[in-house]
Formats: C-alpha cells, structure tokens, sequence
C-alpha cells in the first residue's frame, strides 16, 4: 500500500466537544491539520450509517466526540452514541478494521488541551495502522 | 405439563390432529400453520379456520420457502379479540418475539406453538424430496442423511429447542414412537393441554440425548461456518470480493424477518443520488460503480439488525448470486450479541440493546 | 409587522443579566445587555461544574424554541440572539425621562483594537510584555496587558487592559493590519426611548486579602475557591494538569475553609454566604476527579448548608462514596508546615479538642464581599417600578436561585410597566413573501463570494486557484472575489453582486475576516438570504491552516465542499406553524399558584385556576406569623377579584390532550366535566408537613411539630401555662434515607419558636438538638441572635440522634453535647419535631403532563440550575413546593418566575415550524416506535387512529436522537437528513 498521510474525520458535537476545538485552536494548541470535523448538534444524532460511510470514503480513523455524561445539553443523547457505537466497534473488527480506528471519547467545552491531547494520539495511532482501504474499493 | 398426544397416528398426523383438536374444540379460532397447496408441495404459510384442510397441513415439512415470522406478525399486528395459533420454528418464534418488542405485533392473542427443528431444506431440494416421497415430513424425520441436507444455517443452527412458547412439539427422541409428546412451556399452553384431555407423561426417554446428538454435530458445523466466514470478511478487500456479484437486489432484507422497515433505506432517497453528486463522486475517485453502496448495505443492514440476527438463514437461500449472506451474518451477529449480552427472542421483556440507557449515567 | 419599540436595558452580562435579557428578547423585546467588564457570563466561565450534575450546562438557559441551529453554541464563548444588542467595556452614565419612557446614556471605553480591522491573529497577545494577574483564573495565573477575554470563541476581539498597558507600542507594530490604537477613547451614546431597566450587577466575591486571613496573599498555596476551580481547570493556568502553585509539587492533600469572610461577626458579616457549602462538596469531587480518587479531600466546616433538594444526597454521595472528609470545627490558623510548601491547620473540633492537620492547599471558600451600592442614578428610580434589580438584598445566590430572581424581575417589570406582551410580538423571519422563503424553493445555485481582506500575514491563500476550482465544480456555482479591505471597498460592490445574482444560497470564504461577519449577516439578510441560506468557511480555522505558511488550494477545498454540499441540500422547513392560544391553567391554587396566576393575568393571559381543596390559598392562611401571611392574604384578593382569572375550586384535572401552545382538556368538579383549552400549564400542587414517627411523634401528646408548636406559642393561653424545659429536635425523619433532603424552613421555625419561648419564659430551659443549622442568606443573622439568647445549641450525628422516651408521664429527652463533652437528660414540657415537607401526591397529574417525578416525589424541572421552573415538556411549568422545600415567599417569587416562563410561550401568536425539528415520513415507518422511546424530550407521539408517530415540533428540540435510531430514515432532522449527512462526510474526506 502506498503511504500517504492518514485521513482523519471528527464527528463532533456542537455544545462540547467543537468548543473545546475551538478552545484548543484559541490557546494556539497546535494538532494535526488531517483532522477534518464534521460538527453535529449532538452526538446522539450520530447514525451508524455515517461511521459506515466515512471508512467506506477512505477516512483511517473516525473519531467521535461529545459531552461527558451527565453534561449532555440534549440530556443523554451522548449514552445513547456510546451504547450504539460500542457495538458498531465490534461489527466493524470483523472486518478487520481495528477498533483503535473509531474511537469515541467525552471532551467538555472547557477541555482545549484536552482536545489536542486526544487529537495528537489519535493521529499518531491511525498513523501507526497505516492506510485502512485502498482508493480502488471506493468505487465499489 | 406434558402430555402424551395421539399414541396410535405417526407423528406428523399426531400434530395434524393436534392442530384440528384446537379448533374443532375451540381453543383457537384460526390456525396459521404450512400448508401444501394442490398445486405444489412447498409449503406456504396458510391461516386456517376450516380443520378439514388441516388435512392437507404439513407443520413438520422441512422446508419454509419464506420466514414464516413475517406472516404471523401480518395476522397479529392486532389483537382483533380472535385467538391464533401459530406453528413456527424456532428461529421464526425468535423473530416473531423481536418483531412484538418493536411493537409489529402483538403476542396476547397467540398461541405459540414451536417444535424440536431438524431444519429446514432448500427449496430446490425438498421439491425433490417431495417428488420421491408420499410422506415426506415422515420421511425426514426417519432418515438421519436427509437431515444432514438441510441448509447450512440450520446445520449450524445451536437454538433448535424452541424457548417463549406455549406449547412444543418434542420431536426429538421421537424417531420410531408414534404420536407427540406436548409440553406446555406458559399457562396458556397448560390450559390448552388440560382441555384437550391427553395422559399427563414424562418428556420422551431419549430426547435429550438425541438433543446432545444434534447439537454436539451442529457445533461442528457451526465452528466451521464461523471460521469460513470470518475468513471471507478478514479485511475489506477480502469481504469485496465475497459480496462482488451483490446485484444490490436486496432480496436478503426482503426475506430477512428481523429487517422490519415497510421499505430499506437503501431504497429510499437517502441513496436516491440526485445526477450531480454520482458525477462527483466519479470526479473524485475517477470511477464510480452503478448501483452504488453495495458495501454500504451489507454493513448497515449488519449494523441495524446483526443483534436482532436469529439465524434462519433466509438471506443465503434467496441470494441469486449465491453470496453466503447467512454465513457472514451469524458470524457477525455471534460477536455483536455476545457484546451486548443480548439473545434474540430469549427474554421478550428486554428492549433492542442500544436503547438501554445505563442508569449511572443517565442524569438524575 | 414592524419590530417592537419598547426595549430595555439590561445593566450586568453575569448569569442574572443573560437570563433576564433571554427572557426579555424571548418574550418579543429588544434589549441592550450593557456590561461594564470585558465579557459577557460572570463567573461562569470561569468554572467548568456545577453540582449536582459537575458539568456546565449554562447553555441550556438558551431558548429551547425558535432556535437556528448552529447560531447557538457554548455560552462561555459569548451570547448571540438576534433580539439583543451587547455592550461590553460599557456602563450607564444617565438615565432621565419617566418609566416607559427613559433615556439612557451609555459610555463605552474602547477596546483598543478595532473590530472590523483586527484579523483575530493574536500577535499582538504574543509580543505584548507585560504580565499581570489575571482575574479570570483569580490571580491563580497570569495574561497580558493585551489580551482575548472570550472563552475559546475564535471570533473574539482581543482587547487592551487600558490599567496596566505601559503603551508601549509592540503590539501596534506587529498587528498586520494596523488594527490598534493605543488611545483609550470614550464613546457615548445615548438610547431612547427605554422602557424598563433591569440590574443585574451581581455580588463581589469576599478578598481575603483584605483582613489578612489564613495567609492568603502571603503563602501561595492557600487560593480562593475559584482560584482552585482555575488551577484544575484544563482551560486553566496548567491546562488540566494542576500542580502546586509554589514548586509544581503534585497535589495529594487539599483542604477546603468554609465561612471565609462569612458568618463572622468581627469582621462584619454576618451573613451566611449560602452557595460556598455547595461549591467546596462539588470541588472536593472535581478534586479528586481531576488529581486522583485518593487525594486527601477535607472540608472544615461549621454547618454543612445542604438546604437544596438534592443537596444532602450529593454530600452524602461524597462523603460515603468518594471519600470526602468532612471536620466540624473552627480553624485557628494556617501556617507552613516544616517541608516548604506545606501547610499546617489547627483547630479546635466539635468535642473542643485542638486538632492539627498538614495539606499541601489550603482553599478558602470565600463568600460573598461587600455588597455594591446601587447608584444613585439608579437608586432613585427603583420606586418608580420601571428599574427593578435583581435581588441583591439576598446576598449571593446559587446559578438557581438567580435564574429565578431573574425570571422574577423581568416579570415584575413587565407586570409593573403594564405591558401587554404579546401586542408586541417581534414578527418571525421565514414568512410567505419573504425572499429567503422563494430561494429556499429554488433549485440550488450558489453564489460564492470570496472575501479577501488583503491583510499582508500567514497563513497567505491562493485565492485564483481557489475560485478555478470552486468555477468547474459541478452544479450551478458563480463565483465573485470582493475585496474588503477596511470595508471600504464593501458596500457598493457586494450590493451589485447580491442584487445581481441568479444564486439563491450564499457561500462565504474568506481568510480572517471575523470582525466583519455581523455587518454581512446583516447586509445578507437584507437581500434575501437568511442565515439558513449561508454558510461560511474561514480558511483561517486551525483545522485548515494549522501551522502552514501557505494555504494549499487542496487543503482549502476540504471545508469548501463541505460548506457546498450543505448548501446543496438546504431546503425549507415543513410542517405547520401551531397556533398559541393566550391562556394558562394553574394546578395548585397556594402561594406558589396564586402568584403565577396573577401575575399571567396582569400580563393578559386567561388563567384557569384549579384547586383541589374547596378554599384557595394552600398552607398560606395556616401561615402562624402574620406579617408573612399578609403578602399571601393579598394574592388571594387579587386572584379572586380579577377579571383574567376564573377559579375551580373542588377541582381537579381530569385529562389532557394537545400540545405545548394549545392543549385541550376538562376539570373534573362535583362529577361536572368543564372543558378547558390553554397554552401552557404550571404545577403548583404544593406540599404538606411530613407524617412521621421518628421519636414517638404521635405517641406522647408533648410531641408535637413546629408548626403545631408555633401555633401553641402564639395562642395567648400559652403564656398563662408554667414552663420549664422546650427540647426541638431538628431534621426528624428528613435529611436520611429514604426522606434525604433538606425541608428548608424548619431550621428558621425553631429559631422563631425559640425566640418567642425566650421572649414569654425568660427563665425556661431552650434546647436545640441539630445536625446543621441551616440558616442560609439573612436568615444566619436569627441564628447568630438565638445563640446570644441562651438557647443551647446541640449538635448530633444522624447515626446518634438524641432518644426521647417516657418516665411515667414525663417526656425525657436524652443526648449528649459534644462541646461540653456530657450526657444531657431533659424532661421536657413540651419536645417540638422537624417534621419537614413531602409534596402532594402528584404521580397522575404528572403523568397527564408528561412530566417526570422525582423519587421523593417532586415535579422534576427541566434542569435543577438553569431551568429551575421549566420541565421537560415544554408547555408546563413548575413552582412552589411541588419540586422542592421552599418558604412561603420563595414559593410566591417561584409563582411569578414561572409565570415569565410561561409568557415567553403564550406572547407568540403562533410557533413557527423550527427548521431544526424532526419531521416522519409516515409512508415509509414502520410504527416500531423505537423513536418515540429514545427521545428525551417527550417530544413525540402516537396519534391513535393509525398509530402513526408525530412529532410536536415545539417540543422537539432538534436533538435527532430518533433519527438516529430509526433505521430507514422514516424519521429525519430538517438541515441533518441522512443524504445531507453522508454527502458532507464524503466532502469532507475528499
């Protein structure tokens, strides 16, 4: 597989974790420019169609993030995401793609470093699994 | 309670007379159970008032053209004040539990009526059987090769004790004795068995070993299965070339009787591209094949349903590309349920997985 | 369809100024949110938990209908609504004419940066060389003279701290685009005509560095409690890796001071400081939390004041669960323990023992300092109605109990001012006729304006690559390159381009342009194009230009073709708008009910007024104390005498249909069914004194309750009676399992009880056995008398509660006082019992209203802080004792706060469909209902004829947690449907 630099998609929601982005970008916390985010109202609208999509479009790493329990502002649409991805994570590793690809972690709005912490890691973790899937499969 | 049916008839008449007792005696007011058309052997899913044509009535057939859950949960999506039994397998009794939990239908008016599953064959080949045989349930039932014929699922099939049901068929152990044992396994089914009146019994002397038999051949099959379709999905490139002759023809979530939607959201105008974003989609990747998100649907229908999977393996038999749809599906589904701790039709009272909501973490 | 004339003048951007200019610009108003400081939130950003959910959650205080999505985001980060004009660095210099008519002069400093020039680089931040404190982490760190007050908002202007800027020039020389002016200028300007002023300066917190105590200010480990807040905070000065501010040590042992600056007479306050009790449980969490669940966590206290419903189990949680130690005692002093950095406590414990503890910090919980005087300015014009403020005579209050000052105030001020609301409604965008409305039915073409500033900095754009690329992307795409350089070149050129164009959807790049974004929202408006209609990409985000030079035209592409693809999908919102019908039913006819409905019916809203008991009035003519019970005497008058307002009495709700805006339902009343149609609902079912039989109560006839024994006391035959010994038992049945919360009022009614006891025996024995006293606010002050009148005090532990048993026909109370390290044995004459409150049964009312029940009980609001009186049924409020403990007029002020509540609902004529609601496609669900369970709000149902599943829009707050597991997108999100979605993601991973 040829190398080239990890596609990196964020789902993010928009009262915690974007915040926190935008925190981070504030304080001048640099992080990885593959990072590409996508903000949603809240995590709990995130379908599992949309992870699905994301590795099918190329992306090596979906990372999802939202409020921390208890602080979701839809109450607990954030539970909900947890609940389904779990199991989205279980379903994709049968297809050999690595759990460590989709992760789903809570950074509240206040949590700029936190932010960058997560996206450095995540970066440098996709980066170490390589490419996911090769351009040709996309066609399909 | 246990009771001893019909001694004298071979089994399947023994069940056939059971079934015309239910509705000759009152104790239902229809019957949907597989019926043998005049015109073909394969057997349908019929509704039945007349017990005359129970006559013509083949519950024990091996064969099931289509998941017979899905028909029940037609004449039960309401309770018209009519009581109903309905003769499934094991797997459709999962689903048809599955479907109530998702409020498709309704189970009070139901009496649920399931049986020690040998499986079932491919359509193809129980015509076959059909066309050799006078009495081709009977047939099956004596013949340990023909059970060795069913289809792959089946053979890797470990639930083929029915469980939530009123009443059971033992078949197992059963293979020279005539008549049925009845096991009523709710009120419901004790109160049908009292009114019909047979001598209360043990379970048949060698059903649990007959059980032991199966199942310990079935884990065999099953382990190859798993291991085979889990080779077949390793990677994406692997799965690719498993689901390459896909015709996107959806005929596994038609026959699918966990896969409830009126209509897939593959055939919606969610993947309805509107002209301009198929040419972008080509601009970008310089290709783009036609119809699109073949991938796509086979892992988000694995996505919405693999927890809810009961295994009958429909999907397999009605694939015209012959993909092993089955195969990958158990495979998957063995992990997602196992994650989950969630068993398809085993508790009719727990709610599809991802709805929980742990209570810690639910704000106060 | 003209906007309103009337607006007001909100004085203070803390908590209680945000929330009352919300509801002021929510119920059709334009206000003015004038804050003196650099930035809007008080306090808020400053801390990142809140009991009892330790998160935020200061953005659900933001208008749950009408909403656009994305426009609202984390309130740290500043307020935005359309209704409300902020001025910060501004304060009020005049305020003449007369109420409902005043002029305002408003006098801002300037920034020192100007808006529209500044490209929010924050070079200047780095070169800046001078250092100072900085409040916002409560001198736990430092900023620049130069410096960006908004939390994380990257739009946020930087601004110069006029105080300690040495003018010095570095910042000036490396703005690149000449956007500073180190001149401190004042501007004025003068707003009329005002209606109504609301003040909301909120309370200093207590310097301990004033009287020098606990070596604050001297050793650097002893912080303020929000200084402590700061240093674990990740947006802190260690961003979220907290050391000890002397060496960077770890952080292991950390002691919390309660009453620092309160509750002390010699340093005159007296005053309980009411929220530090609260907040140091919650920080010993957060705590251990962030440095680890075995941190050495102690609270020394004098009473733990958990007087809030959920408080107590919150601190009961902490101590059992988490390890938090709590000492009663008082500290004697803090020093430096004999390893630097390290500090030593002694203090004398509740048995009178001197103790001695080491910690590496030591936090004070400081309360509330000395309260501002409200200007004369201001001052003189508070008779006169129009100017009310915000409870400052409280004191300090909670996120809670300001939200509902603040509701309060603003409904007294409508009230007072005689407004009627909804004459004045300000019309909603998105009506046939409007342009907006006919792009929005248009097949997408997009016009791009790509604005390009000039500004000579990195990260540098290619800007013709960009528009080649964005011309032969397909679809209809016009691209037109302004140049904005000053706004100069601006106006004429984009209103050719906007009047000219064939597109119907704007998409806007551009590279640093922030300070311009108010003026073209507003210019884009103007042609058409409603902020739905735009989308804006900065190329100037850190997700794309992080750490480049030059901005590739690829990298540029990503959010480019994300911004498109949402546009392409743009399309008009569905569903009808449902019409508001303009009246209320109150449940609950006590102070809490009476006051709502009065005040609704000033405002012009019909009130149907149902109470369950033949009179009306709940406990409040049972109130003993007759200057209490007057207030409550007057409401009855008033509900009975006003025209508005039609009373049921024997009368219960018998059922219930509708939606929020128009419910329809019938009073049940003598075996009558009175049909009632109503906007909006408020539970106030009240509460009534517990039944227990915790020490006997019921047994011996001396046992009785305080409210009995007040009712005793203020019996003139009382005094006529010998008397020798009165034992109170506080917190009988309450404040443990399974009745573990706070009643409230009974630590204040044994200290009037006791006081009136004193007064007519000045010779009895008075004894009060307690596990706190909870005299919070003022009310310390009755506690501080008591202990001067020789009433003895006894503290005791729930697990060793004192026994009370019978010696022939004698009561005897036996105990043991801790202080004076004995056993007491009192025959008592007449032992009074804490009972405390439960609330009315209210399970089936609930359910009715969908509304959920708490297990003690209670109505549970909507959110315990910033949604005190709402629930999550959008169309039904709550107040008064059926969601928590409260006094008589606390549950009167609740009445009237959520009698704003709800007129922020009725004062529309009609609701909107939200372009962000859920909307089902009936013809493709399957009727699994699957969404109907996950949502949470309630906000769906299933009509009954055909079972098919509907949403009430108002309710839906746009959440998609339906969409998300409906699995064929029968049900989907306006703006968020699935093809919309996945199309995005596609772009985005171009």
């Amino acid at each position: 597989m040829a190398t080239r630099e990890p596609k990196i998609i964020a789902l993010v929601c928009n009262w915690c974790t974007y915040t926190a982005a935008d925190l981070a970008g504030t304080s001048r916390l640099i992080y990885p420019a593959n990072v590409r985010m996508v903000r949603f109202m809240c995590t709990g609208m995130i379908d599992v169609k949309y992870i699905i999509k994301a590795f099918l479009e190329g992306a090596d790493g979906v990372f999802v993030g939202g409020c921390h329990p208890g602080d979701c502002h839809y109450i607990n649409g954030n539970v909900k995401a947890e609940r389904r991805i779990s199991g989205l994570q279980v379903l994709l590793e049968q297809f050999g793609i690595d759990p460590k690809r989709f992760t789903l972690k809570w950074i509240g709005a206040s949590e700029g470093p936190e932010f960058q912490r997560n996206m450095q890691e995540f970066t440098r973790t996709i980066a170490e699994l390589g490419p996911q899937i090769e351009s040709d499969m996309m066609i399909l | 309670m246990i009771v001893e049916f019909e001694n004298t008839l071979n089994t399947p008449d023994a069940v056939r007379a059971f079934l015309k007792r239910l509705l000759d005696d009152a104790l239902a007011d229809a019957v949907l159970t597989a019926f043998a058309s005049p015109h073909s052997p394969l057997p349908m899913p019929t509704l039945m008032i007349d017990s005359q044509l129970l006559d013509r009535a083949v519950p024990l057939a091996p064969a099931a053209p289509l998941n017979t859950a899905r028909m029940a949960a037609r004449v039960l999506s309401k309770d018209i004040g009519k009581r109903i039994a309905v003769v499934l397998r094991p797997c459709e009794i999962r689903a048809l539990i599955e479907m109530e939990k998702l409020s498709q239908c309704t189970l009070d008016p139901a009496i649920l009526i399931s049986m020690d599953c040998f499986g079932r064959m491919e359509n193809d080949r129980y015509l076959e059987l059909a066309a050799t045989q006078d009495d081709p349930e009977s047939a099956f039932y004596a013949t340990p090769d023909l059970q060795e014929a069913v289809c792959p699922s089946c053979r890797a099939c470990l639930r083929f004790i029915p469980e939530n049901v009123d009443v059971t068929l033992c078949l197992a152990g059963q293979s020279d004795k005539k008549g049925v044992t009845l096991v009523s396994g709710s009120l419901k089914g004790e109160k049908v068995l009292k009114k019909l009146g047979g001598t209360s019994t043990d379970l048949p002397l060698g059903r649990q070993a007959d059980i032991d038999r199966i199942m310990a051949r079935r884990q065999t099959h099953r382990e190859e299965m798993t291991t085979g379709a889990a080779a077949r999905m390793a990677d994406m490139a692997v799965f690719q070339q498993t689901i390459a002759n896909c015709l996107n023809c959806y005929n596994c979530r038609v026959a699918c009787p966990v896969c409830y939607c009126k209509e897939c959201v593959f055939v919606t105008d969610v993947f309805a591209h509107r002209p301009e974003i198929l040419m972008g989609r080509a601009m970008k990747k310089g290709a783009v094949k036609i119809p699109t998100d073949t991938t796509m649907f086979h892992l988000t229908r694995m996505a919405h349903i693999a927890h809810a999977c009961v295994g009958c393996g429909q999907c397999s038999s009605v694939c015209p590309s012959s993909i092993p749809v089955a195969d990958l599906f158990i495979t998957v589904s063995e992990k997602v349920q196992e994650h989950y701790g969630y068993i398809p039709g085993q508790d009719p009272q727990r709610p599809w997985p991802f709805l929980v909501v742990e209570t810690d973490k639910q704000v106060e | 369809m003209e906007k309103t004339k009337s607006q007001f003048l909100v004085l203070g951007a803390g908590v209680g100024g945000i929330c009352s200019a919300i509801d002021l610009a929510e119920t059709g108003y334009s206000v003015t949110l004038v804050e003196k400081g650099p930035r809007t939130g008080g306090i808020m950003p400053q801390l990142d938990h809140q009991f009892p959910d330790d998160h935020c959650g200061m953005c659900r205080m933001l208008p749950m209908v009408d909403r656009e999505p994305g426009a609202q985001t984390c309130l740290k980060r500043g307020l935005s609504h359309p209704n409300i004009r902020i001025l910060t660095h501004t304060t009020l210099t005049d305020l003449s004419g007369n109420p409902g008519d005043y002029t305002a002069v408003l006098t801002s400093v300037s920034r020192g940066v100007d808006a529209l020039r500044c490209t929010r680089c924050m070079a200047c931040i780095d070169v800046c060389p001078v250092s100072v404190l900085d409040a916002f982490n409560d001198r736990a760190g430092d900023r620049n003279a130069i410096y960006q007050p908004f939390f994380g908002n990257p739009e946020a202007l930087p601004t110069i701290d006029w105080d300690n800027c040495t003018r010095c020039g570095e910042c000036a020389q490396a703005c690149p685009n000449s956007a500073i002016d180190l001149e401190r200028v004042e501007l004025t300007e003068s707003v009329a005509p005002v209606s109504g002023v609301i003040v909301a300066g909120g309370n200093p917190l207590y310097d301990p560095a004033v009287t020098d105590l606990y070596g604050y200010g001297v050793l650097p480990n002893v912080v303020t409690a929000t200084a402590f807040e700061r240093i674990l905070s990740g947006s802190g000065p260690f961003r979220g890796q907290p050391v000890r501010p002397s060496d960077g040590h770890p952080i292991r042992r950390v002691a919390w001071i309660q009453c620092v600056g309160s509750r002390n007479v010699m340093i005159g306050a007296g005053h309980c400081s009411s929220t530090c009790c609260m907040f140091a449980v919650k920080e010993a969490l957060l705590a251990k939390k962030t440095l680890g669940s075995d941190t050495d966590t102690t609270i020394f206290y004098m009473d733990m004041r958990t007087y809030g419903r959920d408080s107590q189990r919150y601190r009961d949680r902490a101590e059992e669960e988490s390890g938090v130690r709590f000492i009663r005692c008082r500290i004697h002093s803090v020093d430096p323990a004999d390893d630097p950095g390290d500090l030593k406590l002694t203090y004398l414990d509740d048995l009178g023992q001197p103790g001695e503890a080491t910690f590496d910090m030591v936090v004070l919980s400081t309360g509330a300092g000395v309260q501002k005087e409200l200007p004369p300015l201001l001052a003189d014009k508070t008779d006169q109605g129009a100017v009310v403020t915000i409870g400052p005579e409280a004191g300090l209050q909670d996120i809670r109990e300001t939200v509902l000052r603040a509701h309060g105030a603003v409904s007294s001020l409508l009230e007072k001012l005689n407004m009627d609301s909804r004459a004045k409604t300000i019309p909603k965008t998105g009506r046939a006729g409007d342009k907006s409305v006919n792009r929005f039915m248009q097949q997408p073409v997009i016009q791009v304006l790509v604005l390009d500033n000039g500004v000579v900095k990195a990260p540098q754009v290619e800007w013709p690559a960009i528009e080649g690329r964005l011309e032969r992307s397909p679809g209809n795409i016009f691209v037109n390159r302004l140049s904005i350089i000053d706004g100069k070149d601006l106006s004429l050129e984009l209103e050719t381009v906007l009047k000219e164009t064939r597109g119907n959807r704007l998409l806007v790049v551009s590279n640093h342009i922030a300070g311009y974004r108010a003026t073209l929202t507003k210019r884009f408006e103007e042609a058409g194009f409603s902020a739905p209609l735009v989308e804006w990409v900065d190329l100037n985000r850190n997700d794309v230009s992080m750490g480049t030079e030059t901005i590739q035209p690829d990298a540029a592409m990503k959010p480019i073709q994300v911004a498109l693809m949402r546009l392409l999908h743009k399309r008009p919102s569905r569903g009808m708008a449902q019409v508001v019908e303009n009246s209320a039913l109150v449940i609950g006819a006590g102070p809490a009910g009476l006051s709502a409905a009065v005040s609704l019916a000033e405002q012009g809203v019909v009130v149907h007024l149902v109470e369950k008991e033949i009179s009306i009035g709940g406990n409040g003519p049972r109130i003993q104390d007759e200057h209490q019970r007057r207030p409550i005497d007057q409401l009855i008058v008033r509900a009975k005498g006003h025209p508005n307002i039609s009373i049921h009495t024997g009368a219960t709700l018998g059922a219930l249909s509708g939606r929020p805006g128009h419910f329809e339902g019938w009073v049940v009343k003598e075996n009558m069914e009175i049909p009632l149609s109503f906007g909006a609902a408020i539970i106030a079912t009240g509460g009534t004194p517990a039944i227990t039989e915790a020490y006997g109560m019921g047994k011996h006839p001396p046992l009785v309750s305080h409210f009995d024994f007040e009712k005793k006391v203020l019996d003139p035959r009382f005094a006529e009676d010998t008397l020798n010994t009165v034992v109170m038992i506080q917190c009988a049945g309450s404040r443990e399992e399974p009745r573990n919360y706070c009643s409230r009022t009974c630590c204040v009614k044994a200290l009037d009880n006791a006081l009136r006891v004193r007064q007519l025996f000045p010779h009895a024995r008075i004894v009060i056995f307690y596990r706190d006293i909870m005299t919070y606010g003022k009310s310390e002050e009755l506690y501080a008398k008591a202990r001067t009148r020789r009433i003895r005090f006894i503290p005791f532990n729930k697990s060793k509660p004192p026994v009370v048993r019978t010696e022939g026909d004698t009561v005897v109370v036996d105990g043991f006082d801790p202080v004076m390290g004995e056993a007491v044995h009192l025959k008592a004459d007449w032992v009074s019992l804490a009972v405390g409150m439960v609330p009315k049964p209210i399970h089936d009312l609930c359910r009715l209203l969908e509304v959920p029940v708490t297990p003690d009980g209670f109505v549970h609001e909507a959110d315990a802080k910033w949604r005190p009186v709402d629930t999550i049924n959008p169309g039904v409020f709550v107040c008064g004792l059926a969601k928590g403990p409260l006094r008589a007029d606390e549950a009167v002020a609740e009445g009237t706060a959520a009698a704003l509540r709800a007129l922020r609902l009725l004062n529309r004529t009609e609701l909107a469909p939200q372009r962000h609601s859920a909307v089902v496609r009936h013809a493709i669900c399957s009727r699994c209902y699957l969404c109907v369970d996950s949502c949470p709000y309630g906000a769906r149902f299933v009509e009954p004829v055909l079972g098919q599943v509907e949403v009430d829009p108002v309710a839906c707050q746009g959440c998609g947690t339906c969409a998300s597991v409906c699995p064929n997108s029968a049900t989907v999100m306006g703006e968020n449907e699935d093809f919309t979605v996945m199309n995005v993601i596609e772009a985005a991973l171009m």
